[in-house]
C-alpha cells in the first residue's frame, strides 16, 4: 500500500510540477494590475534558522515550511505539536498522554523524549543533557500569541547546531513588540477539561543607552488541564509472584489481579511558564521559565510499568530557566560579529507510585502498601558561542561564517525508594549520575553565489565532548534557479546525536552499566527538490534517502547475557528484564514529500494549503528481520483552507492532519497475536475567529476538532506483552484511548495605547 | 576548559571593542528580496514614468563612516543592478553619504532622482529627510521599516516570516507618489 500511494503521490506532484512550471514559463502578462508577481515575492518564507542568516527560504540549504503566527491563530492552533501535524511539512507527532513523540519524513522513536529534533526559541537550545529532552506539545510552554512565526527545517541539522538535529532543527521565533504592542489579556477554555490564561505587553522606549528604541516584550500564560475522563478496559493481569494473591492496582483497591475502570483523577497538568525579551541598542537578551507538572492515568512501558491505576499523586515535573544575552556587532563593512552568552538550568521530578507487592519488594521492602519510586534529575550548563560572517564581496555572494560554541555542564540524578504512607527510605539511592563536561563545537560555512541563479552552501562542524571523541557534521547544498519562481535544490547532509546522560551513566539493579563507549547515532541524508511559485501560488516536490547508524536501545538481555552478566559479577541473580544501553540498530528511510499552498482573492482573503509524505523507514539489526518502525507513520499529512470575510465578519477556517495506519510501541516485543496496529487518524478542526463588535480590541476563537479514531499507538494497561500463563485471555493489547471531539472558547484582548 | 576561557576572553574582547551601533537588530528583510520588491512596487506609481524619463536614477544614501551603512548600501547597489527593469524602465544606482537633507532635497531635484534609498543609519536624519522632501518629486524607501512613521514613503518589514510592504500614504502624496490601489490593498498603509 506505502509502495503504491509513493507512485500515486509521486506522480501527481510530479504533473502538478510540469504543468505548474509550463504555465510560469509561458510569457508574463504585461497588466501592471496583475498582482501576482507582487503577492508571490510578499509571500515568500524569510527564514534564517538553516545557514543562520536571514534567506529566502527557496533557496535555504534544507526543506523548509514556515508556520505563520497568522496561521497559528486562523486555524485555531494551541501548541507546537498541533502547529507541526496542522500546518508543517514533512513532521509529525505523536501524543501518548504522557509525553509527545516527534517524527519526520517516516523516521520516529517513541519515547525518546524530542532527543532526535532539536528545538530552539530564538536560537536558543531547549534539548538538555541529562535525557536530551525537548517538549513539543503544552509543555513546550511558550505563549503561541507571542510567536511570530516557527520554521522547521527537515533533514539532518548538526552542521551549525551540533548534537540532536538528527531529524531536523525547529526554531520558534517569537514577535518583537511591534507586533506584539500593547497589553494582552487572553482567556481560553476547553468546557469540562482544560482552561488558559495570559497576559502580556510589547512595548518600544527611548534611553539613552542606544539610538534606536528598546523592544520589550513579555507574556506570562498558567495552563491547566483535569482530564477528560477516559474508560479502560479491565484487563487481568494475573498473580502477584510475592504475594501469591492477584495483583492490586490502586492504592487502596482490592488484590483482586484488575487492572482498568474509569479514570477520573489522573490525568492532568499544571503549567504557569512565562517569556520575555529586550533588544536593546547592539543586545538582546531573552528569558524563559516554565513548570511542567503533568500526569497520565495509565501505566506503559513509557510511564512506568508498576504505577498505580488513575492515581492522581504520581506525577512527573520539568522546571526550567534558560537566560541568553547575545550582541552584535559590525566590526567592518564586510565582517560582522555575533557573541551570545547562555545560562540554563533544568530539574526533573517524577514520582511514580505502586500499589503492588512485587513492586514494592523491588522498592525495598514488600510490606510497605504502596511504595514510590522517585526519580530526580538535574542540569545545568552555561556557554558562549562566538559567530563571524565575512561577507567578503559586500554582496552577500560570497560569505563565509566561522562560529565556536563552548559549553559547561553539569548533570545529576538519583531514584530514590521510599515508602508512601510514612515517606521512609526503603533502599539507598539507585541510577546515581554526578557528572560535569564540556562540549566544544567549530563550524565553518561557506555561501558562494557565483551567479544570481546558482547557489552553494559548503560547511561542517567539529563536536567534541568529554564522553566521545571529535564528531564531523558535513553539509553540501546547491540551489539552481532556471526560471523566475523555479528551484531546484540538492544536498547531502550528516548529523548526530551524542548519547544522552541517562543512557551513558544511568545503572541500577536491572540497568548494567554500558559495557565499554556509547558512540553518538549517525545519520547521512540526500534529498533532492524542486519548487514552483507561480503568483501566490507555491508548490514543492521532494525526494529524500537516510541512513542511521549506531542507534542506542536499552537492548534486554537474553537469558544467555544475563548468565554471562551473573557470571562477571554485574548483577547477583539472572532476573527478567535486566537491560543496558548499546548501539543496536540501523534505519535505513527513504520516500517523498510535497506542498501546495498559497492565496487567492483581491485581499488574499482565501488561503489554502497541502502537504503530504510518503516514507518508508526500516529498522535493522543484525540477526533479527528487518522491521518497520514502531509507532512512525509512514504517510502523513495535512490541508487546510480558511477565508478571511472582509470588514469585522470572521475568518472560517478548516484543517486536517492525517496519519496512516503504524505499528504500535509493542509491535515487535509484546508478543500479541492480534492487534499490533494502530488504526489511520484523520483529526479535523474547525475554527471561527474575528472581532466582537461591542469592544475594540477584543477578538474570538471557537473551535471544535474531531478525530477519527478512538484509539493511538501505544499499549496501556497492566498487560504490555501477551502472558497467556497469567490466565489473561486477551490475545490483543489495549491501545490508548483517544479524546475524539474537543472544543475551545477563548476571548483576546489587545490594548493598544 | 582553557578552550572555554580563551572563548569568553574573546566574547568580552568582542563586546568591550566593538563598534557600537546601537540600532539593535539587523536588516530583516533580506536585501535582494527588498531590490525586488521596491523594482516592483514602482511599477505600482502612476508617477514613476513622469519623474524618470527614460530612465530611472536611484541614489543610495549611507551614513558616512558607518561600516554596516557602506555593507549595506554596496549589497544594494549590487542586486539593484541585478534587476532586469523598475517599473519597466531601465536603471542605474549610485551611492553617496548622507550630507545633509536640504543638500539631498537639492540633489534628488538636480539629479532627476527617482527613488532615493535610506541605507541603515540615518534615523537620527529621517524627520529633516522627510521635512527637506516634502513637495520634492521622489520616493523614498527606508532600510528600516519603522523609519517609514516616521516619515519615508516605502519600506518593507518582516512579519511572520515574510514580507510587508509599508506606505506612508501622506508622505507620498507630498512627494507626488501615487500609488495604484491594488498595491495598497497588499501593504499596511500608514497616514
Amino acid at each position: 500500500m506505502t509502495r503504491s500511494f509513493l507512485r500515486t503521490t509521486s506522480a501527481a506532484l510530479l504533473l502538478a510540477t510540469f504543468a505548474t512550471a509550463t504555465f510560469a514559463t509561458s510569457p508574463a502578462r504585461a497588466d501592471d494590475t496583475d498582482t501576482g508577481e507582487l503577492e508571490g515575492l510578499l509571500n515568500e518564507n524569510v527564514v534564517s534558522t538553516a545557514s543562520k542568516t536571514s534567506e529566502v527560504g527557496a533557496t535555504a540549504p534544507a526543506t523548509v515550511t514556515t508556520v505563520t503566527a497568522e496561521d497559528l491563530r486562523r486555524y485555531g492552533i494551541r501548541t507546537l505539536a498541533e502547529a507541526i501535524d496542522f500546518l508543517s511539512l514533512g513532521a509529525v507527532t505523536s501524543d501518548s498522554q504522557h509525553v509527545v513523540d516527534i517524527g519526520a519524513r517516516g523516521v520516529l522513536i517513541p519515547n525518546d523524549n524530542g532527543d532526535h529534533m532539536l528545538l530552539l526559541v530564538n536560537g536558543h537550545t531547549q534539548n538538555e543533557p541529562l535525557f536530551g529532552r525537548a517538549i513539543f506539545g503544552r509543555g513546550a510552554s511558550i505563549p503561541l500569541e507571542m510567536v511570530d512565526h516557527i520554521e522547521v527545517i527537515l533533514g539532518p541539522g548538526s552542521v551549525l547546531y551540533g548534537s540532536n538535529a538528527m531529524l531536523g532543527v525547529i526554531n520558534v521565533v517569537t514577535k518583537h513588540a511591534k507586533d506584539w504592542s500593547g497589553v494582552h489579556g487572553v482567556a481560553e477554555v476547553e468546557p469540562g477539561k482544560s482552561w488558559r490564561g495570559l497576559v502580556g505587553a510589547g512595548v518600544s522606549f527611548q534611553t539613552p543607552l542606544a539610538k534606536a528604541p528598546a523592544d520589550f516584550t513579555v507574556g506570562v500564560e498558567y495552563y491547566s488541564q483535569d482530564g477528560p475522563a477516559f474508560f479502560y478496559d479491565y484487563r487481568y493481569g494475573g498473580i502477584d509472584g510475592t504475594s501469591a494473591r492477584p495483583y492490586r492496582y490502586t492504592r487502596n483497591g482490592p488484590e483482586n489481579g484488575y487492572w482498568g475502570g474509569v479514570a477520573r483523577n489522573g490525568y492532568w497538568t499544571r503549567l504557569p511558564s512565562g517569556y520575555t525579551r529586550l533588544v536593546l541598542g547592539d543586545f538582546e537578551l531573552s528569558v524563559q521559565l516554565s513548570s511542567f507538572d503533568h500526569d497520565a492515568p495509565y501505566r506503559s512501558r513509557y510511564t512506568k510499568v508498576f504505577q498505580d491505576f488513575d492515581d492522581p499523586d504520581s506525577h512527573e515535573r520539568d522546571r526550567r530557566i534558560g537566560i541568553d544575552l547575545t550582541h552584535r556587532a559590525q566590526l567592518a563593512p564586510i565582517a560582522k560579529l555575533t557573541s551570545r552568552a547562555y545560562v540554563d538550568a533544568w530539574d526533573w521530578l517524577a514520582d511514580v507510585n505502586a500499589s503492588s507487592k512485587a513492586a514494592c519488594l523491588g522498592a525495598g521492602d514488600s510490606s510497605a502498601n504502596t511504595c514510590t519510586l522517585g526519580g530526580r534529575g538535574r542540569s545545568r550548563w552555561a556557554g558562549l558561542e562566538l559567530r563571524t560572517d565575512l561577507d567578503w564581496l559586500q554582496t552577500e555572494r560570497l560569505v563565509t561564517t566561522l562560529g565556536i560554541d563552548g559549553r559547561l555542564r553539569e548533570i545529576k540524578s538519583k531514584v530514590d525508594f521510599t515508602n508512601f504512607d510514612t515517606g521512609a527510605p526503603l533502599q539507598s539511592s539507585q541510577g546515581l549520575i554526578d557528572r560535569n563536561d564540556t562540549l566544544i563545537g567549530a563550524y565553518l560555512q561557506q555561501t558562494i553565489l557565483p551567479t544570481r541563479w546558482l547557489s552553494f552552501n559548503l560547511g561542517a562542524r567539529l563536536d567534541k565532548e568529554t564522553r566521545f571523541d571529535g564528531v564531523v557534521s558535513p553539509r553540501f547544498a546547491a540551489a539552481v534557479t532556471p526560471w523566475r519562481g523555479g528551484t531546484l535544490k540538492g544536498s547531502y547532509a550528516e548529523a548526530f546525536r551524542a548519547p544522552s546522560y541517562s543512557e551513558t551513566d544511568y545503572h541500577s539493579t536491572l540497568q548494567l552499566p554500558v559495557a565499554g563507549t556509547l558512540l553518538p547515532e549517525r545519520v547521512r541524508s540526500v534529498e533532492g527538490s524542486f519548487e514552483q511559485k507561480l503568483g501566490a501560488q507555491r508548490i514543492l516536490f521532494g525526494v529524500f534517502r537516510s541512513w542511521w547508524q549506531d542507534i542506542v536501545e536499552n537492548h534486554v538481555l537474553s537469558v544467555a547475557e544475563q548468565e554471562a552478566a551473573v557470571s562477571r559479577g554485574e548483577i547477583s541473580l539472572a532476573t527478567f528484564g535486566v537491560s543496558q544501553f548499546r548501539n543496536v540498530s540501523k534505519i535505513q528511510n527513504w520516500g517523498l514529500n510535497g506542498t501546495f499552498e498559497g492565496t487567492a482573492g483581491q485581499e488574499q482573503q482565501l488561503h489554502y494549503g497541502l502537504n503530504a509524505t510518503a516514507a518508508i523507514a526500516r529498522r535493522d539489526e543484525v540477526g533479527v528481520p528487518s522491521e518497520p518502525l514502531a509507532v512512525a507513520p509512514q504517510l502523513f499529512g495535512n490541508a487546510r483552507i480558511a477565508y478571511d470575510i472582509p470588514g469585522d465578519w470572521p475568518t472560517l477556517a478548516i484543517a486536517t492532519h492525517y496519519i496512516g495506519r503504524r505499528p504500535i510501541d509493542r509491535a515487535y516485543d509484546g508478543g500479541w497475536p492480534t492487534g499490533n496496529y494502530a488504526p489511520a487518524q484523520l483529526e479535523t478542526r474547525g475554527t471561527l475567529s474575528g472581532p466582537l463588535p461591542f469592544l475594540r480590541g477584543l477578538t474570538y476563537r471557537l473551535t471544535a476538532t474531531y478525530a477519527l479514531a478512538e484509539r493511538g499507538p501505544y499499549v496501556v494497561g497492566a498487560q504490555q506483552v501477551y502472558e497467556p500463563s497469567t490466565g489473561a485471555p486477551d490475545r490483543s493489547p489495549q491501545l490508548l484511548p483517544l479524546d475524539r471531539f474537543r472544543t475551545s472558547i477563548g476571548l483576546q484582548y489587545d490594548f493598544l495605547p | 576548559m582553557a578552550a572555554l576561557r580563551v572563548l569568553a576572553a574573546l566574547a568580552v574582547l568582542a563586546v568591550l571593542l566593538a563598534p557600537r551601533t546601537g540600532r539593535g537588530d539587523e536588516v530583516a528583510v533580506p536585501i535582494a528580496l527588498q531590490a525586488e520588491l521596491v523594482a516592483k512596487v514602482a511599477s505600482y506609481d502612476r508617477n514613476l514614468a513622469a519623474r524618470a524619463g527614460d530612465r530611472v536614477h536611484v541614489l543610495i544614501i549611507v551614513k558616512a563612516k558607518d561600516d554596516a551603512s557602506s555593507a549595506f548600501a554596496k549589497h544594494m547597489e549590487s542586486a539593484l543592478g541585478g534587476v532586469d527593469k523598475i517599473g519597466g524602465l531601465p536603471h542605474d544606482e549610485t551611492t553617496a553619504p548622507f550630507g545633509g537633507a536640504k543638500a539631498l532635497a537639492d540633489a534628488c531635484r538636480a539629479k532627476r532622482i527617482s527613488i532615493v534609498y535610506l541605507a541603515p543609519g540615518l534615523g537620527d536624519e529621517v524627520a529633516g529627510i522627510r521635512a527637506a522632501l516634502d513637495g520634492v518629486n521622489v520616493l523614498s524607501v527606508a532600510a528600516d521599516a519603522a523609519d517609514v512613521a516616521r516619515g519615508i514613503v516605502l519600506g518593507f518589514d518582516l512579519v511572520s516570516g515574510k514580507p510587508k510592504i509599508i506606505v506612508h500614504l501622506g508622505q507620498a502624496k507630498r512627494q507626488e507618489v501615487s500609488f495604484k490601489a491594488e498595491l495598497l490593498k497588499l501593504a499596511k498603509v500608514l497616514e
